[in-house]
C-alpha cells in the first residue's frame, strides 16, 4: 500500500490537556505519530490513556491544545466527522449492534462507511454487500461467526468485530482501546497477532492502549508511557520499559538498584 | 431475478381485492375500513420512530395537519382535489416536522415523548381558538374530486375508498422499501448502540430528524384520508388522546412488518364498533381488557402471528441470509 503525503505525522498533538472540574486527567501532552507506527500506551489507571484517545477521536474536546490529523487541525472536530477522514476508534467495551448478528453488524458498517457512493436508501439485504462484509470479517478470522448474534458470541470475537467495523473504510489511523481487555489469556496472542497482521498488510497507522505489558513489548514499535496525564516516556519499547518509574509505577517490577 | 417481495405482492393484491369488493360490503364495513386505514398511517410513523427507540405521542399533530390540508385548500382556495389536499397536508408536515424536529430529534426516551405531545397539545390549544381552523367545532370537507375527475353521488363513496386503499398502498410499500434500506437498518442500530452509529461516521441526530419527518408525512396522509371519510377536520386530531390511539395500535399490532398497524387498526376499530354495540357502557372496559390480554400473550403483537405463520411455512434452512424488518 503507497502513501503519498508522508511529510507531516499522521497524528499530532500539541500540548493537549484536559480538565474535568478540577482533575487534570490529561497534562500538556505532546505526541507525534508517523505514518505505519504502532504505538502503545501505556499507563497506569487514572494516567489518561483513554482521555488521550477521547479528545483524539473527537469524543471530547480538549481544555487546551490542538490536535492535527495529517496536518489538519481537527481539535473539538466530532467522532462521525473524524470517521468520514479516516480516524477509527475500537473500545474498551466493544461498541456493537447487540440484537443484529456479526455479519449483519459488518453489512452495516460498511453500508454506511465503506461503500457511500451506493445510496443509503439502497436495499440492505445485497448480495454484494453481505459478500464484502463476510470478506471483511475473513480478514479477521471470525467469518465462521457471522450468523451467530452478537450476544452469543465470546468476548474475543466481539473485540474483533468491533475493530473490523471501525477499520471498515480502511481508515489512515486506527485507535483501539485497549484490544485485548476482557478476552481470555488464551485468546490474547490471538487476538492481537490478527490486528498486526492486518495492520502490517495494510500500513495503518496504530495508536493502542494496552495494560498487558507482554502485548505491548511484543507487537508496539514504540511506547509512549503516561503517569498524572503526562508524558513520562516515550520512544522504542526496550528504552520505555528501562525508565526507572515507568518500569515502578507502571509495570510494577522495579528496576534493580544499579539499572535505576 | 428477484423474487417479488411478499409483502409488496400483499399489499398490492389486497388493494386489488378490497377496491372489487368494495360494492358489496356494507356501508359500515367501508367507513370502518376507511377510518382504520387512515388511522393505520399515523401509527405506521409512531412504528418507525419505535425502530429507533423513539415513542411519539405527537403523531396526532401531523393528523391534524393532513385533515386541515385537505379542509383549508378547499376552504381558501376552492380546491377539493384529493391529490392536492394529501400534498398540502404533506408539504406542511415535512415543513412543520422539519423544524420541529431540529429541536426534538437530540432528545430520546420519557423527554422525546413529552416534547411530541406538548408540541401537539400546544398547536390543539392555539386551533381551538383560531377562527382560521373553525375554532373547536372544525372545518367541513367537501366531496373531493380526484385529478380533475368528480364521481357522482353514487360513486362518490366507492372512489372514497378506492383512493383510500390506494393511497395506503404507496405510502405502506414506500415504508416497506425505506425500512428494508440501508437507512432503515440504521434506524435499528441507533436504538441498539448510537455510540457505534456515530462512530461510523453517521450523524444519530439527522437520522431521527429525517425519520421524524419521513413519520409526519405517513401521519399527514392518514389525516388528509380520516378528513375525506368523515367529511370534517377539527382539532381534537391533534389532541394527546388521538396520539395515544396510534400508540395503542402500534402496541397491538406490534413492529413485524409494515402491514401490522394496517392488521392492528383494523382490529381495533372493530372491536370498538362491536364492543359499544353489545356493552355501551363498558366498552371501554372490554378495550383495555383485550389490551391486557395482548400484552399478556402476544407481546409482541398481533402483527407477530403473521411473522410465526410465515416461519411456520416456510421451510427450515441454515441461511446467511440477513433478518430482514423482523423487528418482532
Amino acid at each position: 500500500m503507497t502513501r503519498s503525503r508522508p511529510a507531516a505525522p499522521v497524528l499530532e498533538c500539541r500540548g493537549v490537556a484536559k480538565s474535568f472540574g478540577g482533575f487534570a486527567a490529561a497534562n500538556a501532552i505532546d505526541l507525534a505519530v508517523s505514518e505505519g507506527e504502532v504505538v502503545g500506551v501505556i499507563g497506569s489507571n487514572g494516567a489518561g490513556k483513554t482521555t488521550l484517545l477521547n479528545i483524539v477521536s473527537g469524543h471530547l474536546k480538549p481544555t487546551k491544545g490542538k490536535v492535527f490529523f495529517r496536518g489538519e487541525d481537527v481539535t473539538g472536530v466530532p467522532s462521525r466527522t473524524l470517521a468520514r477522514k479516516g480516524i477509527a476508534r475500537s473500545f474498551q467495551v466493544p461498541q456493537l449492534f447487540p440484537t443484529l448478528s456479526a455479519l449483519e453488524n459488518m453489512m452495516l458498517a460498511l453500508s454506511l462507511v465503506a461503500a457511500p457512493r451506493k445510496s443509503i436508501l439502497s436495499r440492505f439485504d445485497d448480495a454484494d454487500l453481505a459478500t464484502a462484509a463476510r470478506d471483511a470479517l475473513d480478514h479477521y478470522g471470525i467469518a465462521d461467526c457471522a450468523d451467530s448474534l452478537v450476544s452469543e458470541l465470546p468476548q474475543g470475537v466481539r473485540k474483533l468485530l468491533d475493530i473490523a467495523m471501525a477499520t471498515s473504510a480502511e481508515p489512515d489511523l486506527v485507535l483501539l482501546d485497549e484490544p485485548t481487555s476482557g478476552v481470555s489469556s488464551e485468546e490474547k496472542s490471538d487476538v492481537m497477532q490478527r490486528l498486526a497482521d492486518r495492520f502490517a498488510a495494510t500500513g495503518t497507522t496504530v495508536v493502542f492502549i494496552e495494560h498487558d505489558m507482554d502485548i505491548v513489548r511484543r507487537y508496539a514499535s514504540r511506547v509512549v508511557a503516561l503517569t498524572d496525564g503526562s508524558v513520562i516516556a516515550d520512544g522504542p519499547p526496550e528504552e520505555v520499559f528501562a525508565h526507572a518509574t515507568v518500569a515502578d509505577v507502571i509495570v510494577g517490577e522495579p528496576l534493580p538498584e544499579g539499572d535505576a | 431475478m428477484r423474487h417479488l417481495d411478499p409483502t409488496i405482492l400483499v399489499v398490492v393484491l389486497g388493494a386489488a381485492a378490497l377496491s372489487f369488493a368494495q360494492p358489496h360490503m356494507p356501508g359500515w364495513v367501508v367507513y370502518l375500513l376507511q377510518i382504520a386505514i387512515a388511522a393505520s398511517l399515523p401509527a405506521l410513523g409512531c412504528m418507525i420512530l419505535l425502530r429507533s427507540g423513539l415513542l411519539s405521542f405527537g403523531q396526532g399533530l401531523y393528523y391534524f395537519i393532513g385533515a386541515y390540508g385537505v379542509a383549508l385548500v378547499h376552504a381558501h382556495l376552492g380546491i377539493s382535489d384529493a391529490f392536492l389536499g394529501i400534498l398540502a397536508g404533506a408539504a406542511a408536515s415535512i415543513l412543520v416536522a422539519g423544524l420541529v424536529g431540529f429541536f426534538i430529534a437530540r432528545y430520546r426516551g420519557i423527554f422525546f415523548a413529552m416534547l411530541t405531545l406538548a408540541i401537539s397539545m400546544v398547536v390543539y390549544g392555539m386551533a381551538v381558538k383560531m377562527d382560521l381552523f373553525g375554532r373547536s367545532d372544525g372545518l367541513n370537507v367537501p366531496r373531493l374530486s380526484y385529478l380533475g375527475f368528480t364521481p357522482s353521488r353514487a360513486w362518490a363513496q366507492t372512489s372514497l375508498f378506492v383512493f383510500c386503499v390506494w393511497v395506503w398502498a404507496v405510502f405502506g410499500i414506500a415504508t416497506h422499501l425505506y425500512l428494508r434500506s440501508r437507512f432503515g437498518k440504521l434506524l435499528t442500530a441507533i436504538e441498539d448502540n448510537e455510540t457505534r452509529v456515530e462512530y461510523l461516521g453517521w450523524s444519530v441526530r439527522h437520522a431521527v430528524h429525517i425519520n421524524t419527518i419521513v413519520a409526519a408525512v405517513l401521519g399527514s396522509a392518514g389525516g388528509a384520508l380520516a378528513a375525506a371519510s368523515a367529511r370534517y377536520a377539527d382539532p381534537s386530531l391533534a389532541y394527546w388522546t388521538t396520539s395515544g390511539e396510534f400508540v395503542f395500535i402500534v402496541l397491538i399490532a406490534g413492529q413485524a412488518n409494515v402491514l401490522a398497524p394496517l392488521f392492528g387498526s383494523v382490529f381495533l376499530e372493530t372491536l370498538r364498533t362491536y364492543a359499544a354495540a353489545f356493552f355501551p357502557d363498558e366498552w371501554q372496559l372490554v378495550l383495555g381488557a383485550v389490551m391486557l390480554a395482548i400484552i399478556l400473550f402476544l407481546p409482541k403483537g398481533l402483527g407477530h402471528l403473521f411473522a410465526l405463520a410465515g416461519r411456520a411455512l416456510r421451510p427450515r434452512r441454515a441461511t446467511a441470509a440477513p433478518i430482514e424488518e423482523d423487528r418482532t
